[in-house]
């Protein structure tokens, strides 16, 4: 048999091993858009030469809407049988088998009243704060709804962290 | 690392805390990049503290995020197709710790998180070395960015 060079690491093992890491910060699903054009913008500040740092102008493609924070619903229906129950935390999720669905270039607000629309589907959405709170141009918008179906052993209590970067929206019965 | 992308971070451990500290090879205050050549041993080695990747939660360049913290970027970095990779320490790749290559770049192609409730999260790495010809793996990799439902295991079989 071959050997194709690819191999399981744990966590541990991993940052014993490699002390550094690459990211190239582009989703490589742009590069099969037809219309993909390579911009070459970057997010990186600009400092200027007397040493105060300031954006190129229009460099930075994330650069904030000055419209405030994106309202997000949460709030759970008092005549359904779920109700919602926030939990923040830093990315890391505990669950046995996740089946979930990632939406980018959506609204955070749409997906999470499509969460609130369809608690028998959904168990739980995620999202990250900063992209509501900034907050980030819809285009650039990401979350990740996890259905019921499929998706065993989702754990939020195992992952709670104060002042998380993210947001974790599960849906139970009352 | 990748043609097409100039949002390149190199994320490094800081000896003193143990942490990790984010880097580009772009100079803020000159507004110059680093020279780029076919081989790192010939590029400029410069690199400069900027801010985290808004995507994972972004961050200014003072921050320095903990392994744990650092490993659930990763994940959300994998979850967005960004293209990932690691260096394994050491100074010569003519030379192996329990079978990584020291001082040799890897690509991380999958993670996985909890395996079976056991609480072990795993990362899946390539040697660029590996036997089996470039455009085999090539396609591997590349599917797996088209559709994200399919695993590298049955990609695996299909091709």
């Amino acid at each position: 048999m071959e050997d194709d060079g690819m191999c399981w690491v744990t966590k541990k093992e991993f940052f014993q091993y490699f002390p550094t890491v690459y990211v190239g910060a582009l989703d490589m699903t742009r590069l099969k858009d037809g219309n993909y054009v390579n911009d070459l913008e970057d997010h990186f500040q600009r400092g200027s030469k007397t040493g105060a740092a300031s954006p190129k102008a229009g460099a930075p493609s994330l650069k904030v809407d000055k419209k405030g924070p994106i309202r997000v619903d949460k709030s759970s229906d008092p005549s359904s049988p779920y109700k919602i129950v926030e939990t923040s935390f830093n990315g890391g999720l505990a669950f046995w088998k996740m089946n979930k669905k990632v939406v980018k270039g959506t609204s955070i607000a749409e997906g999470v009243n499509e969460f609130r629309a369809n608690p028998q589907t959904y168990m739980a959405i995620h999202y990250q704060d900063n992209m509501v709170t900034d907050p980030w141009p819809v285009e650039k918008h990401t979350y990740t709804l996890v259905y019921r179906d499929g998706t065993e052993g989702l754990d939020p209590q195992s992952v709670v962290a104060k002042n998380g970067k993210k947001t974790l929206l599960t849906s139970v019965l009352r | 690392m990748l043609t097409g992308s100039r949002n390149q971070f190199v994320i490094t451990k800081n000896k003193t805390t143990q942490k990790y500290w984010c880097g580009a090879r772009y100079n803020p205050k000159t507004e110059k990049w680093s020279d780029l050549k076919n081989s790192p041993q010939e590029c400029s080695q410069s690199m400069w503290h900027v801010d985290w990747p808004p995507v994972g939660g972004g961050g200014d360049k003072e921050l320095e995020l903990t392994e744990n913290e650092l490993f659930d970027r990763l994940i959300e970095w994998d979850e967005h197709n960004y293209l990932l990779g690691a260096a394994a320490g050491g100074t010569s790749d003519k030379q192996s710790t329990d079978g990584i290559v020291d001082n040799h770049a890897y690509s991380i192609i999958d993670s996985r998180q909890n395996i079976c409730g056991t609480g072990i999260d795993l990362l899946l790495i390539r040697n660029p070395w590996g036997e089996g010809g470039e455009l085999k793996n090539g396609m591997i990799i590349y599917l797996g960015c088209l559709n994200n439902s399919l695993t590298h295991t049955n990609i695996r079989v299909l091709v």
